[in-house]
């Protein structure tokens, strides 16, 4: 109850303060000073709620049907799923830190294409199977660079499993995941932790043999559940 | 146990506390003598704990490991309430203390977390939280033979940890010795979900651990709520730049553990 009055508070205390934002934005823009306001774009949070709700449905889909699906089946059916709702290119060129920027255009095609592969095999390796498990909406705001936080739990047996909270930016017209924080471990500062060690001691082409590696391993026929 | 690994960690740590710099930088000053006894700790339980966890997973039918680990909580849960009152968490201390009685009671022994269903939830404080609560800073991470990921902050925690369970109160070691194994057994097949996680997704597991170890520490001191800033500040990737090529060995680039305010790249900002 503290936990959902205190996201309560937020969330208005962050729409009165982009309500009023918003008003100057606009007298600002008609007055052609073109002072800096917040994101005018992050007007509301239920577009990237929507796309965590989606993404979420599906993952539950796959769960409930985790062993008639096997690995493939997952993979089949996590991979559009997953493109559609996160920003993979954008996720892989932050897990390398100031490495990305050293890269040729081919070897971030390769990250990228390995990165993506990794995801969704991971995806179909862990949501393997179901026991009543229910995602729940819990919270959304919008952050400081108008990025958009959706607090969700993962629980089961009425208990609490997990807090997941998913930060979406907006890519083209539609809002896309960036991060995943789960309990409190942000998905992307692992990675990005890990990569970087892997490259300052052995290079980005023993990085990318590992992570196709990880890919082989978690395909495997024994992963088939 | 616990108290005599304490003094085999101490002597380790005197024995070879001269700081190193490590790729790990600010936050794993130790890093070498860390990695050691994280290859030690991997070891000992490739060859001793797994395959021990595995043959009692096997044989432990699932909902008798779930009464043990109530049991083991719950007599472990007057660690809590004591975290809770040094903490200040007066209402909090009141719901926990009532907790420990209703499971302890009605729960037979805390075999049944019965509290739970009464409204009654499990926290999660400890002497490292009460610290951190008191403003103490993480100090250096460690990882701890037998024990694992740590921070020199937390190491109060071993020792008041074995001072407020119940189960070194009985009197009687022929009781409470195979008591401590088999919670050591149990603690180690509750985990086998998480090593299993680390193992097939870890790209690096000792940089994995340590990061998922540090933040996962700093969700449980703000309860289980990060504020919204330090999510932002998840986001901001480290402005400087090697001065080289990535491959083969790169310098450090300064504040690696550290994002630093500024400029992401774009994810395209274009509205909705």
């Amino acid at each position: 109850m503290r936990f959902a009055g205190s996201v309560i508070k937020t969330k208005a205390a962050v729409v009165g303060r982009r309500g009023v934002a918003s008003r100057i934005g606009v007298l600002v823009c008609a007055l052609g000073l073109g002072i800096g306001t917040a994101p005018a774009y992050a007007t509301s949070t239920q577009p990237a709620v929507a796309v965590v709700a989606h993404f979420q449905q599906t993952l539950i889909t796959v769960m409930k049907k985790a062993p008639e699906l096997g690995f493939k089946g997952r993979y089949r059916v996590l991979s559009p799923a997953v493109l559609a709702s996160h920003n993979l290119k954008f996720i892989a060129q932050i897990t390398m830190g100031p490495y990305w920027q050293h890269l040729s255009a081919a070897s971030k095609a390769a990250f990228v294409a390995v990165f993506t592969q990794l995801t969704v095999a991971t995806y179909a390796t862990q949501f393997d199977g179901y026991s009543g498990e229910v995602f729940k909406e819990t919270g959304a705001h919008v952050l400081a660079q108008g990025d958009v936080l959706v607090e969700t739990t993962l629980s089961a047996d009425g208990q609490t499993k997990a807090v997941l909270d998913y930060l979406l930016a907006p890519s083209g017209s539609q809002w896309k995941i960036i991060n995943i924080v789960a309990n409190g471990v942000s998905d992307l500062a692992l990675k990005r932790a890990q990569y970087t060690e892997v490259i300052r001691n052995k290079g980005f082409p023993a990085l990318l043999a590992t992570l196709k590696k990880k890919v082989a391993q978690l395909s495997r026929p024994s992963k088939a559940s | 146990m616990r108290g005599q690994v304490l003094c085999l960690v101490a002597a380790l740590l005197l024995a070879g506390c001269a700081t190193t710099n490590g790729a790990g930088g600010g936050v794993d000053p130790w890093e070498p003598m860390n990695r050691r006894f994280a290859v030690f700790n991997r070891t000992a339980d490739r060859y001793v704990m797994a395959p021990v966890a595995h043959t009692y997973i096997k044989v432990m039918p699932r909902p008798l490991r779930s009464a043990f680990t109530h049991f083991f909580r719950n007599v472990a849960y007057p660690g809590v309430i004591v975290n809770d009152i040094l903490q200040g968490r007066l209402r909090q201390s009141a719901s926990d203390i009532g907790r420990f009685v209703v499971n302890s009671t009605v729960g037979m022994l805390g075999l049944f977390d019965i509290a739970r269903h009464v409204g009654l939830k499990a926290h999660k404080e400890d002497m490292g939280m009460t610290l951190a609560h008191w403003g103490v800073g993480q100090g250096p991470y460690l990882v701890l033979p037998f024990v694992g990921p740590d921070t020199l902050r937390n190491t109060p925690s071993l020792l008041v940890s074995v001072v407020t369970n119940m189960m070194y109160y009985t009197g009687s070691a022929t009781f409470t010795a195979p008591l401590a194994v088999l919670d050591v057994i149990n603690t180690r097949a509750n985990a086998n979900a998480s090593l299993r996680y680390v193992h097939e997704n870890a790209v690096d597991a000792y940089v994995f651990t340590r990061s998922a170890y540090l933040q996962h520490r700093n969700f449980l001191i703000h309860g289980g709520h990060l504020p919204l800033k330090t999510i932002e500040e998840m986001m901001l990737p480290p402005m400087t730049a090697p001065t080289g090529p990535p491959a083969p060995a790169q310098p450090v680039p300064p504040d690696h553990h550290h994002t630093k305010a500024g400029v992401r790249p774009s994810a395209s900002r274009s509205p909705p």
